[in-house]
């Protein structure tokens, strides 16, 4: 329940505050049409704790994220609009590893690697799965799932 | 009066975003230069004199901690005020960088008035 409610919690934090879109839990997950989110990054990181986190989003979502995070109102380029995908799940990586650290480990410390683009999002059968998180970004759903060793 | 900034991050999403930070944050008169990794920012300082870097730590070829230990020991950059602005939020990397004599550390996301008060307070102290 920790996992889950801290990637809850950070994702809509960091689509509000990076992406200026307002960010909700979305209250019927089971209703996400998968074939929708046709982007996804991931993103592995190694240290206190050693996981990965897939994220996946439409890609209208990844075009409005990128023309909000540039202050851009024109088309922006595949290539501004991946990196900026990449930059959303790179502070999503770094604010949610402080949540997750053993409590009182002040001491923390991760290697976090630059997130990339994948084609599609690996299905989450791994046993390291510990959250699956399905919120709104304004109307677009998100879905992420963090894992981490010998946690679940 | 204006100011010469140094921005390193990997990321051009991030440099942008950043340039517009500081024009919201009152530098709009700024000149900014950009450097994609350390091994960029240290010919971007070879040529120039900044007044402010503002660099990532997670970067490909040298990054972050490496671009500010080069600087603490030439005596050319030394005393040149680095800002860090990172989405790596752990005290681990945070006591590290600061160890390092790096003026502030900033999370991602950061909000424009924020980076205003710490670049006032740098910028200020350099000129008076």
């Amino acid at each position: 329940m920790q996992f889950q409610k801290a990637l809850e919690r950070v994702l809509i934090e960091v689509f509000e505050l990076h992406a200026f879109m307002f960010g909700a839990q979305n209250e019927s997950p089971d209703s996400v049409d998968e074939s929708a989110l046709d982007m996804c990054v991931t993103v592995n990181f190694t240290g206190s704790q050693t996981g990965r986190i897939d994220l996946a989003c439409p890609a209208d979502l990844a075009a409005e994220l990128a023309g909000n995070v540039l202050g851009s109102f024109d088309a922006v380029p595949q290539d501004d609009i991946d990196d900026s995908l990449v930059e959303l799940l790179n502070v999503v990586v770094g604010r949610l590893l402080p949540a997750i650290a053993h409590s009182a480990d002040n001491a923390a410390s991760y290697e976090i690697d630059r997130p990339r683009i994948v084609a599609s999002a690996p299905v989450p059968s791994d046993a390291n799965l510990v959250a699956c998180a399905s919120i709104l970004a304004e109307t677009w759903p998100v879905v992420a799932h963090l894992y981490v060793e010998g946690a679940a | 009066m204006t100011f010469t900034m140094l921005i390193v991050d990997d990321s051009r999403t991030v440099r942008a975003v950043l340039k517009r930070s500081l024009v919201m944050a009152g530098f709009g008169s700024a000149t900014v230069h950009e450097a994609e990794n350390g091994t960029e920012a240290l010919k971007a300082l070879d040529a120039n004199k900044f007044d402010v870097v503002l660099s990532d730590i997670h970067m490909p070829e040298m990054d972050g901690t490496q671009l500010v230990t080069a600087m603490r020991i030439d005596p050319r950059f030394a005393e040149t005020p680095v800002v860090v602005i990172s989405s790596d939020t752990t005290e681990s990397r945070r006591d590290i960088m600061l160890g390092l004599g790096v003026k502030s550390f900033v999370h991602k996301p950061f909000r424009a008035e924020d980076l205003r008060d710490i670049l006032r307070g740098i910028l200020e102290g350099s000129r008076s």
